[in-house]
Order: structure tokens, then sequence, then C-alpha cells
């Protein structure tokens, strides 16, 4: 057959199979040359995740026993007797640990560049509702193995929520562990996550990707803002087709995303800790999974402390996630760009500076008590700075954007090569002592070796060599600056 | 070299080590399985770059390259790394 015929002849399937689902039309139209970029990509990316962990799943359930008697074993049978057991038991939790970033990551775009402004506000709220389901498959999944590590911290976990006021807390006992009785309550985390987390995963995903086809694929920032500005809207949208453009692009991303799960999961293996007994929990200090570490951090500050302490920290959360669940109806502002909305982008940043601060925390206090000084000097400073970097950039920014100041990207862009690659390599450097010296405050702090004069030194080794990061920030925004000055709209 | 004979080349590595992972035992090998499992997807991701620019113009000067170029090459360091560390 000549290559021609070869062609036409695949066309043509191509062709009636389209003609009758249309998929040319809808899924799989023509979408804006922008979005061939990871970051539009972080949804696709945790989704496809899902996929694997649900193949990686099916695979593990051949050989897993829900049983509190031979979990554990079942778990031990699969790592060192089946083929590729460890690596699809390792795969199977860091992949969980990657969805979970992914899905953070997705979620912080989407409030850095409001993509819940009308109308997508329906799709932030499944989101959100997917972003929480997410969490519950990987918490019900921990408790499966029935380590002493993953029964500990359900236990700490379901003992939280006991706190809460009757009967709510007598239905959620009834509904995660029935009676009560270990079996029951693995048997329950157990079908909640093969089967019925999944299935309201998949659902909201539908629901969502339903919404994403009428709305489509968000703007960028600067496109949008050039709206406002400039006649933008009259020009004419470069797009790629489905083929070969989207696919290659997607499977390129996939690929390399594969290769380091791949990659990690043998440099870093997980280890299975011991099986739980009561006498080898009395060991152990229960901790939850990384991702819930600052929730835990928080209930640990002295003013959480007993029932109704407890109870006022579930309120607050739920307070927050419904905060989050309705902010496109809560923050109604027509202002997109980011230099416009300093106070939503400061608080979102200092949400994110103190989740990570917490997270750490957590790993260097296990069990400890935290007394509300230390909670505010721990939490207060670092709000404190991030408020004031914040306002010094926005600051700055105006002083740019009023020709005030050189723009700094203009001397960037016009240097050598040579100094263009000493100051990525400058800048590289002075992140990474700044990520060393906050791990060393941390740790010294853990220690209780913190003394003041230490203190003050590696404060300003870390404020130092998070200048050059602010420089860095300067160097962005002047050049979206000397954009809208020159009212050139071209791609550096 | 012709950038065809480049994608020619990296197909005949990934069989090469599609058949080595043949060879390897499942249970006790299953470090290098993975190992090469892994660095069959960065030449695929490899390949599929190749592809979806096979129309392009490469620039010359190295700094000039896009942030494309910064993947792909990190994903030929990775594998070289690979190659060297760990068979």
């Amino acid at each position: 057959m000549s290559r021609k015929n070869k062609d036409n002849y695949i066309k043509r399937i191509v062709n009636w199979f389209d003609e009758r689902f249309g998929f040319t039309k809808t899924i799989l139209r023509p979408q804006p040359r922008y979005s061939l970029h990871p970051l539009y990509w972080l949804g696709a990316l945790a989704f496809t995740t899902f996929i694997l962990q649900g193949f990686i799943g099916m695979i593990l359930l051949q050989h897993y026993r829900p049983s509190v008697d031979e979990a554990y074993e079942s778990v031990v049978l699969i790592r060192d007797a089946i083929p590729f057991g460890r690596l699809l038991s390792t795969l199977h939790l860091y992949g969980a640990y990657a969805m979970i970033i992914l899905v953070f990551l997705h979620f912080v775009r989407g409030y850095f560049l409001k993509q819940y402004m009308k109308p997508r506000e329906l799709m932030w709220i499944i989101g959100v509702l997917m972003g929480i389901t997410t969490l519950a498959l990987s918490f019900t999944g921990y408790l499966l193995p029935w380590t002493v590590i993953s029964k500990s911290a359900v236990d700490v976990s379901i003992g939280l929520l006991m706190n809460l006021p009757e009967p709510v807390n007598v239905w959620i006992k009834t509904l995660i562990s029935g009676l009560g009785s270990d079996q029951e309550l693995l048997s329950r985390f157990f079908a909640f996550h093969i089967v019925i987390l999944p299935a309201i995963l998949v659902a909201l995903f539908t629901i969502k990707m339903h919404i994403f086809e009428v709305h489509g694929v968000s703007e960028p920032l600067k496109k949008r803002f050039m709206k406002d500005v400039l006649d933008y809207s009259t020009e004419a949208e470069e797009k790629v087709n489905w083929f070969p453009e989207i696919l290659t692009y997607y499977l390129m991303l996939i690929s390399s995303y594969i290769a380091a799960l791949l990659l990690i999961s043998v440099l870093i293996p997980a280890d299975l800790p011991p099986k739980f007994t009561p006498e080898e929990a009395a060991k152990y200090k229960p901790q939850p999974e990384w991702y819930f570490l600052w929730m835990y951090q928080l209930l640990k500050i002295e003013i959480f402390e007993g029932p109704i302490g407890v109870r006022i920290a579930l309120g607050l959360f739920t307070l927050l996630t419904l905060v989050v669940i309705f902010l496109p109806f809560i923050d109604r502002s027509d202002k997109v760009d980011i230099w416009d909305r300093p106070i939503q982008v400061t608080i979102g940043i200092i949400a994110v500076v103190e989740l990570i601060i917490l997270t750490i925390w957590a790993v260097f206090t296990p069990g400890m008590t935290i007394s509300i000084i230390n909670a505010l000097i721990i939490l207060g400073l670092p709000a404190i700075i991030t408020a004031a970097i914040m306002y010094m950039l926005y600051r700055r920014a105006k002083r740019i954007k009023t020709g005030e100041i050189t723009l700094l990207y203009e001397k960037f862009i016009k240097a050598s090569p040579i100094y263009r690659i000493i100051e990525s390599f400058t800048f590289s450097l002075l992140i990474a002592i700044s990520s060393a010296s906050v791990a060393n405050l941390i740790n010294l702090y853990a220690l209780h070796k913190l003394e003041l004069l230490t203190f003050i030194n590696i404060f300003i080794l870390f404020l130092l060599s998070i200048s050059t990061l602010i420089k860095y920030f300067l160097v962005n925004y002047s050049r979206f600056i000397s954009l809208i000055g020159n009212g050139e709209l071209r791609e550096n | 070299m012709k950038i065809e004979y480049t994608v020619l080349i990296l197909l005949i590595i990934q069989i090469i080590i599609a058949s080595w992972i043949f060879t390897l035992d499942p249970v006790i090998q299953q470090d290098r399985s993975t190992i090469l499992i892994s660095l069959n997807f960065v030449i695929t991701s490899i390949l599929l770059y190749i592809y979806k620019y096979r129309e392009k113009i490469y620039p010359k000067n190295i700094l000039e390259l896009d942030e494309e170029w910064i993947v792909a090459g990190l994903a030929v360091i990775i594998f070289i790394l690979l190659i060297i560390l760990f068979i």
C-alpha cells in the first residue's frame, strides 16, 4: 500500500469515528498555543496520577487482604515475593504524595491567578472538593498496611473528631468505624479507599471537565490584564491541533513525570514500619502523614488543648475550608492582575509560608505541646516579615510603573551572557543558603540550642539571601511593565 | 548529525533496554529494572520532543534556547547520569 493511500485510509477511519463522537469539536478541539506550558497541565498531571494509582491499586488488590490479622503480612508478601512488588507499593505511596503536591500547586496557582472569577466559580468549588477527596483517599489508604504508625495516626485523628459536639461525633464514628472494632475500621477504610472515594473523584472530575469544555482554557494573566490596557481581544488567537501538538506535549510531560516518579521510588524506597500491636504502639509518638502535619501542629498549641480547645480548632478549620470553597463569592472584586491585588496576594503568600513552617516545625517537635508565646514567635515573625517584604515589593513595583526607577529587566537583558550566567548562579546559590539557614534555625530551635546571637546571625544571612529573590521578582515584573510601556506583546 | 539518525539511535537504545529488562529477575533485581524502565521513559520523552519540534530550526547560541530545551537538556543529563551511576 502506498503512503498516500495508507494516510487516506487512516484519515477515513478517524473521520468515521469523529463524525459519530464529535471529538474534534469537543475534548479534542484545537487549543490556544499558550496552554502548552507545564503550569497549565498540573490538574491533568494530578488526574493522570490518579489513573496510574488506579492501575497500581488493581494489581496490589490481587494480593492485599483487608483483615486485621492478614493485612500486614499480605503487604510484606507484596514487597518481598511479588514481581515488582516493592516498586509497586512504593510507587503507590509516592504517587499519592505526588498527587497531593500537584493538586496543591494547581490550587495555589488558581488562587494567585484568580481563576475562580466568573464564569469559573463552580469549577473552583468542584476543584476544592476534589482536593479534599484526594486528601481523604490518601488518609484512608494510609491505614491499609496496618502498621504501627498508620494505625496510631488514624487513632489520633479519630480521637480528635470525637471532640466534636454530639451527635456529629457519633455519626462520624459510625460512618468510619461502625461499632468501633479494628476489623470494622479497616474494612470501612478499605471500602472508602477502593470504591467510594474514587467514584466520588471520578464524578467530580466529569462535572469539572464538562465546565472546562464549556469555558475552555483560562487565559494567561498577562493576556487578561492586556485586555484592559490594549485592544487585545481583536487579535486572532493562535490555536494548536490536538494531534500532534497537544498529544505529543502531554505524552512528553507524562513520560518525564513517570520517569522521575520511578527514579525517586528506587532512590528513596519507602520502609515498612512494624505491624500494629498495642505494645508496639506504646513505643511510638503518633504523628499524622506530612500533608496533615500543619493541622496537627496547630492543634498542639496550648490554647487548643482540652475538649473545648479542640472544638474551637475544629470549628476554625471548618470555617477556613468554607472560606476556601466559597472564595469566588467572597472575593468579588474585578481586579485580576497580581499587582492590583496586594492584600489577597500577601494573604496567599503568608498562608503558604505558614503551611511550610508548621509542617517542618511539626517534624521536629513530635508530641510536644506548644506554648502560646512560642507559637506567636514562630508563626507571627515570618508573617510580619513576609508582609513587610510584600509591602516593599509593591511599593517598588509602583515606582517602576511610574518610571521612577530604571527597569532592571532592561539592564539584565542587555548585559553580557557571562554576567547573566553569574547572576543566575548567584541567585540559585543564595536561595540554597536561605533554605539552609531556615532549616538550621528550626533545627536549633527544636534542639533547644538556639541562642539570641546565633538567631540574629542566621536571620541576617537569611535576609541577605532572600533579597536576591526579591530582585528576581522585580526583574520579571519590570519585563512585564516594559512590555506595556512599549506597547509590545511579543514573547521573549 | 541528522535528526533522523538521532531518533534511530535512541530507538535502538530503547529496544536494547527493553530486552535487558526482560532478562532481569523482577523480584531480586527490581531496582535495576525500574531504573531501566525510567531510562526508557526519559528516552520516550526526548523522542517526543524531537517529533514535536521536527520542523524547528534550532538556534546556534545556547543562551537563545527556550525553556523546553532546558527541560530536554536536563532529561539528557539525567539520562547520562543514570547510565554512569547505576548500570
